[in-house]
């Protein structure tokens, strides 16, 4: 007969190891500082989380490629979150319509651009007049009266920000350009229905989830890099439309 | 005096009745019987009536012309007209009245004498001599046209040609001259003179931009030779320019001239005084460049794509008066690069030429978060940022992060030097926590967000939390600590976060960390937009470059000098409290004259031109220098008050001592008159209308129209008819 369990013991040795762990997991919050962050919406009704991770894949392809060091994880925000005015770059994606915003949802997201935020738009269905397309320009014509969506010109600073491009891509191309809303001379809305986020979906092995249509991996490969230099305008604004600038970029489009 | 005007030429005329008196005649002698003789003279009647109402002949009586047409005489009485060896001009045109072939010219018209030199001609005053200030060639034509109504055959002038009066174009003024305008040119040469003429330059010249100033020297006596011309400012040499005058005399000297400060330079070019020169002001030209910043000049060095940067450059990128540049790492060495190269919009990172070269260019560099090393950048090109500030007046703004400060190793190189703190060496540590900035000095025009204290302090109390702070060394004796962290300190207190000083003739600014975009944010969060963060950075750009930055007015002359009888333009620019164009604002504008104790308010001419720009005009009535004050006024009251000063001078009679005969031939030629030299006057090269278009006309007489020309017709044709009938004429 055993006098006493070491049942206690163990459990003591357990917590006394886990406890450090467990208490910077919950108390130790990671700095943003001067970090990019990856902040995303979270709407009521509809398929806010279209692509549950998504965010993976492009923050180390930014920290791998460029000079921009990202925050760790995916904030994620409802529209009457403080937390949305911590980061300027607010992503929302959808496939379906959703409801609409309340007023105070629609005059934080107003003030957030007035801030100097930029929203990025996506539409994974693939197809146009969907439900999330319609809920899109319902809700931004309450959030900035008077500016609607316009095609933005192939000479704007998203399509040179870090890469030269020619073409629009994404997970399915229904639409050769790329919409948005301009504000003083900034793009403070940025609008794609060619799905930009489901061309960086991976599985568990590194392999790509969905097929690009119609163009397959090149075009792929120009939604990515059309998608980083979304963000790379984010950090950097009209940079790449100084004039000291055009040459070299003349130069370059023309020998291509 | 009379004749006979008809509406054919009196040759067809004379035609006509010699056939018809040769047709008359024959029948005449053909017929036998008395009655047929008198019916062939009737007929020709009616014939010589009715020619006569085809030909309508006028008959004109003139005038007889016994008064002859006068020609008026103008004789140039300007300054120029005293120089001259042996004889002045002058005096030449004193023996010319004299000549024997003027008088016989005086036998065919009327010589009227008149002097000019200004804006009026009057009638010849020998004993006054030539003192007119300036000449205006143009004040002889308005004397023909308001004494005689452009009714002349011709004039004379007598003159030196040279026309300063830069605001009227004479040539434009030739042109609808009517009459033949004759030149007599008076030729006396000055012997020995250097003179510098056609000053070139732009009375605006931006800072730290090169403007070009230019002179012509014409040296009488003393061509292919050399002449040194000086480009002087408050009796010193800034440059000196050697020139080689050609073979007629003329050569030009040009300097580039540039000014690393703000404000007005009062610079002259001097050409050296030899000995034998007649005259000797026109060896110097003084003028006044007023130097600008059209655009403060930012150059944005960025170490790593972030927030930080793209919230800044929208605020430099949206303000109208700032130019930037801007360089930002998009990709570190150590970043891979899947994509070939030329599929990449990045441009190589101009280290060599833009702190060996282009530099000075600027009026404010900032580094942010910025690791020299990594980029190639030596201590030299460190060495070269430092003099920018201290020997150029540059403004340098580091701003933290990672790589900034003792972490961008700038320990122990001359940027350390220049800093407001001391900095530590790669260990240096950079605190994570937010926290808010505490404002040591909250009257700083860099932080004053307000005019009102209370208010700032307010506005200070909403700005949200920075995030981020280098912990560098304690703030340099001398530097004024405008912000610390509220929580950190050193050993001296504080930590500094917002530090600036005076460093030589430059400013520098540290600001300790790389998070102010989140001030933008914050307050956007709570509805208060991103003013206060654009002020705030907008004041910290002002403080750095010095000047009239922090001016809500300013004032440039469109010219410092002007002649008399020229505009002097004034253009004002309002800003309101905070930098931006002001078009509602309320200018005043007074002139201190050069007579002691004269003003005059000339606010009412002032005129909004361009957004937030007024100009006044303002004509200068005696030489010497004017004092324009400007006070404007916002919806805030005051906002400034500012001077300026421009010189009115007669200038052109002593600079411009050769007789400018090119002017000369084109009036003649332009109005078919002629040009002769005084010395050898002949008046056959002159050219007048002939006297009789000058003849007045007495009367003239339309027979055609009268009714007794019908009447007599009429009984002709009815005594022939009459004749056939009774008599039986065939």
């Amino acid at each position: 007969m055993k006098l006493y369990s070491n049942k206690p013991l163990i459990w003591m040795v357990i917590v006394s190891l886990w406890l450090p762990v467990f208490m910077s997991t919950v108390l130790y919050s990671e700095p943003q500082r001067d970090r990019f962050v990856f902040t995303q919406l979270r709407y009521t009704g509809g398929n806010w989380d279209s692509y549950t991770g998504v965010e993976r894949h492009v923050l180390k392809f930014m920290s791998t490629t460029t000079s921009i060091k990202p925050y760790s994880t995916r904030r994620v925000v409802t529209a009457e979150d403080e937390l949305l005015f911590e980061s300027p770059f607010l992503v929302i994606t959808g496939d379906s319509e959703f409801q609409p915003f309340t007023n105070h949802e629609v005059e934080n997201l107003r003030r957030y651009i007035l801030g100097g935020g930029l929203i990025f738009v996506n539409d994974i269905t693939g197809r146009k007049n969907t439900g999330f397309d319609l809920s899109i320009r319902r809700e931004f014509k309450r959030i900035l009266p008077g500016s609607g969506f316009k095609i933005i010109p192939r000479d704007n600073a998203i399509y040179r920000a870090f890469y030269l491009l020619r073409t629009v891509g994404g997970r399915q191309v229904i639409n050769n350009y790329t919409e948005g809303i301009m504000l003083s001379n900034r793009l403070v809305v940025i609008y794609t229905q060619n799905d930009m986020l489901g061309v960086w979906m991976k599985d568990e092995f590194g392999k790509y989830v969905y097929n690009c249509i119609p163009g397959g991996e090149s075009q792929r490969l120009e939604g990515i890099k059309l998608f980083a230099n979304i963000i790379m305008y984010c950090v950097t604004g009209t940079y790449k439309t100084d004039v000291i600038h055009q040459p070299f970029i003349q130069r370059k489009l023309e020998v291509r | 005096m009379h004749d006979i005007e008809t509406s054919v030429p009196a040759i067809i005329l004379t035609v006509v009745f010699a056939l018809a008196a040769g047709a008359v005649t024959y029948l005449f002698y053909r017929k036998h019987a008395l009655r047929q003789k008198v019916a062939v003279w009737i007929r020709l009647c009616v014939y010589i009536l009715a020619l006569m109402l085809i030909l309508q002949p006028v008959y004109v009586n003139y005038d007889a012309p016994v008064r002859k047409n006068v020609v008026p005489v103008f004789i140039d009485n300007s300054r120029s007209m005293a120089y001259g060896g042996p004889r002045s001009r002058w005096d030449e045109a004193k023996v010319w009245l004299n000549n024997d072939a003027l008088k016989s010219l005086g036998h065919r018209f009327s010589l009227k004498y008149y002097t000019f030199s200004s804006s009026t001609a009057v009638p010849y005053n020998l004993s006054a001599g030539p003192t007119g200030e300036y000449t205006d060639l143009s004040a002889v034509f308005k004397q023909v046209s308001t004494e005689y109504n452009n009714a002349v055959p011709g004039i004379i002038i007598v003159t030196d040609g040279i026309h300063n009066n830069s605001q009227i174009n004479i040539m434009a003024q030739v042109k609808d001259v009517a009459y033949p305008v004759n030149c007599v040119a008076t030729s006396a040469q000055v012997e020995h003179d250097i003179a510098l003429e056609n000053l070139s330059y732009s009375s605006i010249a931006f800072k730290n931009v090169d403007t070009k100033i230019g002179v012509d020297i014409t040296g009488t006596g003393y061509e292919n030779t050399e002449v040194v011309v000086t480009l002087n400012e408050a009796g010193a040499v800034l440059q000196k320019k050697v020139v080689k005058l050609d073979s007629n005399g003329k050569g030009r000297a040009g300097f580039d001239f540039l000014s690393d400060y703000v404000g007005e330079r009062k610079l002259s070019v001097q050409a050296p005084v030899i000995a034998g020169e007649l005259v000797k002001n026109n060896n110097v030209k003084d003028f006044t460049l007023s130097i600008i910043r059209e655009k403060i000049r930012v150059l944005y060095i960025c170490g790593q794509a972030n927030y930080e940067y793209s919230y800044l450059r929208n605020v430099l990128k949206g303000d109208p008066s700032i130019e930037l540049v801007s360089f930002i790492i998009l990709r570190n060495p150590e970043n891979i690069a899947f994509v070939s190269d030329d599929q990449l919009s990045l441009i190589p990172f101009p280290h060599q030429e833009i702190f060996m070269n282009y530099l000075p260019q600027f009026d404010l560099l900032i580094f942010e978060n910025f690791a020299y090393q990594r980029f190639a950048i030596t201590p030299a090109m460190l060495e070269k940022l430092a003099w920018f500030v201290k020997e150029k007046g540059g403004g340098f703004l580091m701003i933290g992060g990672d790589n900034a400060f003792g972490r961008g190793g700038y320990k122990e190189t001359a940027v350390e030097r220049i800093l407001p703190v001391e900095i530590g060496g790669y260990e240096e540590q950079v605190d994570t926590q937010k926290f808010n900035l505490k404002l040591a000095v909250p009257q700083h025009p860099v932080v004053a967000l307000s005019t009102d204290f209370d208010e700032n302090k307010r506005l200070w109390g909403l700005m949200p939390e920075l995030e981020g702070c280098n912990i560098t060394g304690d703030a340099k004796p001398g530097a004024t600590v405008v912000g610390v962290h509220p929580k950190i300190t050193t050993a001296r207190g504080s930590l500094p976060v917002l530090t600036l000083w005076d460093y030589g003739n430059g400013r520098v600014m540290s600001l300790a960390s790389n998070t102010t975009w989140r001030w933008a944010m914050g307050l956007a969060k709570i509805g208060k937009g991103k003013e206060l963060y654009d002020r705030f950075w907008s004041q910290s750009v002002r403080w750095l470059t010095r000047g009239e930055q922090l001016s809500a007015v300013r004032v440039v002359a469109e010219k410092s000098e002007v002649s008399l009888n020229e505009k002097v333009l004034i253009k004002i620019t309002v800003l309101d409290d905070q930098y931006r164009l002001d078009n509602s604002a309320r200018v005043k504008v007074v002139v201190q004259l050069p007579q002691k104790d004269v003003r005059t308010d000339i606010s009412d001419t002032a005129m909004l031109v361009k957004p937030g720009e007024y100009w006044v005009e303002y004509l200068p009535s005696t030489a010497g220098k004017y004092y324009f004050k400007i006070t404007a006024y916002g919806r805030r009251g005051l906002a400034g008050d500012t001077g300026i000063t421009v010189n009115a001078k007669s200038f052109g009679e002593d600079d411009e001592l050769r007789p400018n005969m090119e002017l000369l031939n084109a009036i003649a030629g332009v109005t078919q008159g002629g040009v002769s030299s005084i010395k050898e006057f002949n008046p056959g090269q002159l050219n007048f209308l002939s006297a009789k278009s000058s003849a007045a006309v007495k009367f003239r007489y339309r027979v055609w129209t009268e009714w007794y020309f019908y009447l007599l017709l009429t009984i002709i044709l009815c005594i022939e008819w009459f004749l056939r009938r009774m008599r039986g004429l065939p």
